[in-house]
């Protein structure tokens, strides 16, 4: 991968990358999320001190500053410059009251030069206990060794008072800048001197999405067209017209032209932004059935009736809501959606002549009001296998993979079932399919097979031994 | 259903105990011996999917998967030693490293067990004994990647480790403060030797946590306030009523002394201080409970002994459907019958529904056998709890067939749940209906077909039973071949049930207004109103359609003889004005109102054709317990339609308690006393006046 998504995510990079970034979504922080900001040092003599400090007054007190500290710097100076054995490393400790959390990036530089031969200082960040602190954690990375690097460079730190100040900031008005920048842009980009400049960026950090399934199918939830440019990675910008909430992820490898594996991967990253959602595919024959929040939709909690009318009577003129909410509670797990057309159609309701069905049932997925009821077949002999095997040897394989065929999807177009060119698959290969832990979507899309194909083939399972279970 | 909790791993990696004793502050013990600085695994797995994507994951650490094999492989082993206290056992097998003493650069002699990774013991404990500011409170401190959490303990300042019974006066504790405030730790420590034999100022658990930056405030919070909280306090217990603390460590610190100077092995040494020392018994007992996040049992060896248990709770369902970016909690039941829930609504933990039952998560015998080893005074009624309660039967009907008391019943099953021993569930039936629960753990399931087979040997195979009732719900007896076979179906329920294999079906209603009943209480609003403004007061000079005006009306005619001003005769004027264009109106309402056609009340409204009826959509009352007062007039002319008055009476008295789309129909017949059959043929008399949902 290229460009923007080759970076690791949340790190802390400031330029192109993370710009980018900000258009799937922008942070949404509260201001002022860094209550305090401080220089401390180990001075030989003194011991640990505090130099500067934003505000004022904020960790020890100052002439002509009568504010409330917020935590008492003498109980917490052990956390702040602590041996040097917990020295370069991110450390972090929390007041006695629990009311702040403390950051900070002890720094040791062991040289000849300085008293004791080392010089020991930590730049802090104060932020609320209830704070997410996980952004937080590059920009203090960032000034250790940012200053680190100058005190290096030409003991910026170390040399402070002796040294004139000229065409350099001092660390003082440094900690009050990116105080107040990042708490109100979320970054800062300042120069210290001719060949330094502190670039910092606040990135939020989002929980691992799910693995992307190739049968699973992409939904947008944000307008890509808008935001994409040519800068934008190569493959991405291939696969993003594909995205139409149609196209299950295998389908759209195909149409774009990109391997498999490359479309997860680019898929798994708008997953991680949540700017897509994924649902199953959608075919007629599937099953759902309602979960507990369909109370949700029925006490038209934020309006949700009327966000589902506006979705899915499009295919004629718009029916009270109160269809709706038959619609969906006539869902049920031993109803196939055929069936379930055909159910009201008897009661004399064409249910196609107003609503999308699709978009009628992506919208119950993704409100959580539905689920899909999956489809396993499961064989007793293999099971039994399975579990002879786990006897056998005790590190249990969990059950043998089923074979992979090479589905050369690139060349072969993948039209569901019935390509002349699909393979029987032995039954062998099927085997593998029934111990039950692969759903009907899985053998589909990987044997290339339609639901009645593959069900054609479980018949020449012996007698008895394959059971359907519907989950 | 490790599976299930495997998301809950608190990620703890160690637990040490470090105390300041006269000369200082001493790491004592650490367990275990060697921990590992590595995250914990997470459950791959999201939602409800059981296949994990391994075959085909492209990710950038490649060899990485081969990890996560042999890391598999480790953990399997782990679960299935973890019966008993064999944690020593699994040490062998990793042939610890740095086992043996080494000498440093410096050619000083260090003992294995003087570092904890890359730190050293002699610096760990320094920053980990903190000052009076933390005495009972969060310390949480991290040195990435490890998070250190403590609740340290302080001497108190009277040089006791507990607060005196009878109470000193105020002004006697602070003279003594003050003249303690001033004297140095070390004079105090000698001062106070009488007290506090030893010299231990502080002393303090603290546990070592490596999680995930996503989660981790979640599970140091939930960890800090079920296990690190109590069991320094329970330390703090036994230190105050035996020196118990300062006893073990010091035994602790002189066996460490004697095996560095023999240079013993540190395996030797682990192992001669698990055994002799019950402090350190302690500490691997809760590490190894909290780290498979089981329930730790502790015993320590004071007089009179302390025992206490502790755990991080784990939840027994899940109520809502896992979405798919939620962490799988594979082989949990789920449902949306809570039993922690109160009348009104709220979940409340120390509530337990009299209408739920009891399931016990495991062998009869085997609990049984559990409690009694645990030999408390509550064992006896513990005993007899189990023994009275069944899956079958509610605790109220328990209760009141064996005729023991509700309240105590509930208090000592609800010891069961909390204790994961057992969980409340509808009492199972046959007239329920069951189905697979889409949580279900399908990886077990060759494991579970041969438990299954033998604990039910004459039944179809486990896999045979889910496909029957996972092809078309139905009423749960049907699937037994013959009435006589309905115990043993039950009890095979209850058995898949436990599991998380199955889950119950329940109804939900609503209810639904047919456009009939719309318009019938439409027209009959609008007649009473056609009927008010004929019968007004003053009909005859003028008539309003809102009672609103009357009153004017009315004023005009007080006194009509009284001469006019100008004013007066304006303002009678404009409301001669009114009243002739509200009778206008009025009329024109009456006409039109007569051009209506009258309502009829069918015999079905739901197939109701009628021209008149087209406009109208069929409306939903989402909460009968609060309406409007339309609202309560269509519920009204629903329940004047039920000729049976038993009929009319349950309709008024369901509709406000069931029909809301919360409560399950289920529990009508255990709520109301009622038999189920009886409460279901009430229900399908309603059936077209409500809208059902069926979900789990």
């Amino acid at each position: 991968m290229q460009a923007s998504f080759s970076t690791e995510k949340g790190s802390n990079n400031s330029g192109k990358n993370a710009v980018r970034r900000d258009f799937l979504k922008p942070p949404s922080f509260a201001r002022e999320m860094i209550e305090g900001i401080f220089y401390a040092r180990f001075l030989p003599q003194k011991g640990a001190k505090v130099l500067h400090q934003s505000p004022p007054g904020c960790i020890v007190a100052e002439p002509d500053i009568d504010k409330p500290r917020l935590f008492d710097f003498e109980i917490m100076a052990e956390y702040i410059l602590p041996r040097q054995a917990f020295c370069n490393r991110y450390v972090t400790i929390c007041d006695p009251d629990n009311k702040y959390r403390i950051l900070g990036h002890p720094v040791c530089i062991y040289d000849e030069m300085y008293d004791r031969n080392e010089f020991m200082f930590n730049f802090g960040i104060v932020i609320g206990f209830d704070v997410d602190k996980t952004p937080y954690e590059a920009v203090v990375r960032r000034l250790a060794s940012t200053f680190t690097e100058m005190e290096i460079q030409n003991q910026f730190l170390s040399l402070e008072d002796t040294v004139s100040t000229k065409g350099r900031r001092s660390i003082s008005a440094l900690l009050e800048i990116i105080k107040e920048d990042v708490n109100n842009y979320n970054e800062c980009m300042i120069p210290v001197d001719d060949a330094n400049t502190i670039n910092m960026k606040l990135f939020p950090l989002y929980t691992p999405p799910p693995p992307v399934k190739s049968w699973h199918v992409p939904i947008s939830k944000t307008k890509f067209d808008s935001v994409t440019d040519a800068t934008w990675d190569l493959t991405m910008i291939r696969i993003l017209p594909h995205i139409d909430g149609i196209k299950d992820v295998r389908r759209i490898a195909h149409d774009a032209d990109v391997s498999l594996p490359l479309t997860k991967l680019a898929l798994q990253h708008l997953l991680y932004y949540d700017s897509i959602l994924m649902v199953d595919l959608f075919l007629i024959g599937n099953i759902y059935a309602p979960t507990p929040d369909i109370t949700e939709f029925m006490d038209d909690k934020e309006g949700i009736m009327d966000e589902c009318a506006n979705y899915v009577y499009i295919n004629g003129p718009r029916l009270p809501n109160f269809y709706l909410c038959r619609l969906y509670t006539t869902l049920c797990s031993s109803r196939t959606l055929k069936e379930w057309l055909k159910l009201h159609l008897d009661q004399n309701f064409p249910i196609l002549n107003y609503i999308d069905v699709r978009r009628f049932i992506q919208f119950g997925l993704i409100k959580g009001l539905i689920y899909r009821v999956h489809k396993y077949a499961i064989s007793s002999r293999t099971l039994h296998s399975i579990s002879q095997e786990n006897n056998l040897q005790l590190p249990s394989t969990p059950s043998p993979e089923p074979v992979h065929r090479s589905h050369s999807l690139t060349h072969e177009k993948s039209k569901s079932s019935d390509t002349p060119r699909v393979r029987n698959l032995d039954e062998e290969d099927l085997k593998g399919y029934t111990n039950g832990m692969h759903c009907f979507d899985k053998i589909v899309v990987e044997s290339n097979m339609g639901d009645v194909k593959i069900m054609d083939q479980l018949r020449r399972f012996p007698k008895g031994d394959v059971e359907i279970v519907y989950r | 259903m490790a599976s299930a909790t495997d998301n809950l791993d608190p990620g703890l990696i160690a637990i040490a105990l470090v105390v300041r004793a006269k000369e200082g502050p001493r790491f004592v013990f650490h367990y275990p011996p060697h921990p590992s600085g590595k995250p914990i695994k997470r459950e791959a797995r999201f939602g409800t999917e059981l296949h994990g994507e391994r075959a085909e994951k492209v990710n950038e650490e490649e060899d990485d998967s081969e990890d996560d094999d042999l890391e598999d492989a480790i953990a399997s082993i782990d679960l299935s030693a973890e019966t008993g206290g064999d944690a020593r056992k699994v040490h062998h097998v990793e042939a610890p490293e740095g086992d043996n003493h080494f000498t440093n650069k410096k050619g000083e002699n260090v003992a294995p067990w003087d570092h904890l990774w890359e730190f050293h013991t002699s610096d760990l404990e320094s920053i980990l004994t903190p000052v009076r500011a933390f005495h009972k409170k969060k310390f949480e401190l991290s040195l990435d990647p490890v998070q250190f959490i403590t609740y340290p303990m302080h001497i108190r300042e009277n040089g006791t480790w507990k607060k005196k019974k009878p109470k000193k006066s105020r002004k006697e504790k602070k003279a003594e403060e003050t003249a303690e405030g001033e004297a140095s730790g070390e004079k105090k420590s000698s001062s106070d030797e009488g007290e506090n034999p030893g010299g231990m100022t502080m002393f303090n658990v603290v546990f070592m946590l490596n999680v995930s930056k996503h989660e981790e405030d979640a599970r140091i919070a939930e960890i800090y306030e079920h296990i690190i909280k109590k069991f320094n306090k329970a330390f703090n217990h036994a230190q105050a009523s035996d020196n118990y603390v300062w006893k073990e460590s010091e035994r602790i610190l002189q066996m460490k002394e004697r095996a560095r100077e023999e240079l013993r092995p540190m395996s030797w040494l682990w192992n001669e201080i698990l055994i002799k020392s019950t402090l350190a018994g302690a500490i691997r007992d809760i590490f190894n409970a909290v780290s498979k996040s089981k329930i730790a049992t502790l015993h320590l060896a004071t007089v009179p002994p302390i025992n206490i248990s502790l755990q991080i709770p784990v939840p027994c369902f899940l109520t809502s459907f896992p979405s798919s970016r939620d962490r799988a909690m594979l082989g949990l039941l789920l449902t949306s019958a809570n039993p922690m829930v109160d009348e009104e609504g709220n979940e409340d933990p120390t509530h337990l529904n009299k209408h739920f039952a009891l399931l016990l998560l495991d062998d009869e015998e085997k609990i049984i056998t559990e409690i009694q080893n645990d030999n408390t005074e509550l064992t006896a009624p513990l005993l007899q709890c189990i023994r009275l309660c069944s899956p079958n039967q509610s605790f109220l009907q328990v209760a009141q067939n064996q005729n023991v008391e509700l309240n105590s019943l509930l208090t000592l099953a609800q010891h069961v749940i909390y204790w994961r021993r057992a969980i409340a569930i509808p009492p199972l039936h046959g007239r329920e209906t069951y189905i697979v629960s889409p949580n279900a753990d399908f990886r077990k399931l060759p494991m579970a077909s041969i438990a299954w087979k033998k604990a039910f040997p004459l039944a179809p195979a486990l896999s045979s039973y889910l496909a029957l009732l996972s092809a078309a719900p139905r009423p749960y007896k049907n699937f037994a071949p013959s009435k006589n076979h309905r115990p043993t179906y039950l009890a095979m329920l209850a058995w898949a049930i436990r599991g998380g294999w199955v889950t119950q079906l329940r109804t939900f209603a609503w209810i639904l207004v047919w456009p009939e009943i719309i318009y019938e209480v439409t027209y009959e609003l609008k007649a009473s109103a056609v009927e008010k403004a004929k019968n007004a007061p003053g009909a005859t000079s003028g008539t309003s359609t809102s009672g609103t005006d009357e009153s004017s009306t009315e004023k005009k005619q007080v006194d009509p003889s009284a001469p006019l001003t100008t004013s007066q005769a304006a303002e009678k004027a404009r409301l001669e004005r009114l009243a002739t264009k509200a009778r206008g109106d009025a009329q024109e309402f009456e006409s039109e109102f007569k051009k209506l056609p009258v309502p009829v009340a069918t015999a079905h409204p739901s197939n109701n054709n009628a021209a008149h009826l087209k406009d109208i959509s069929p409306y939903i009352i989402k909460d009968p317990h609060k309406v409007s007062h339309e609202e309560s007039l269509y519920i009204a002319a629903y329940g004047k339609r039920f000729e049976d008055a038993k009929l009319r009476e349950s309709w008024f008295r369901f509709c406000g308690k069931y029909f809301n789309g919360k409560e399950a129909l289920e529990m009508i017949p255990l709520q109301e006393g009622m038999k189920r059959k009886e409460a279901w043929a009430i229900i399908i008399a309603f059936q077209e006046m409500i809208m059902i949902c069926k979900h789990w």
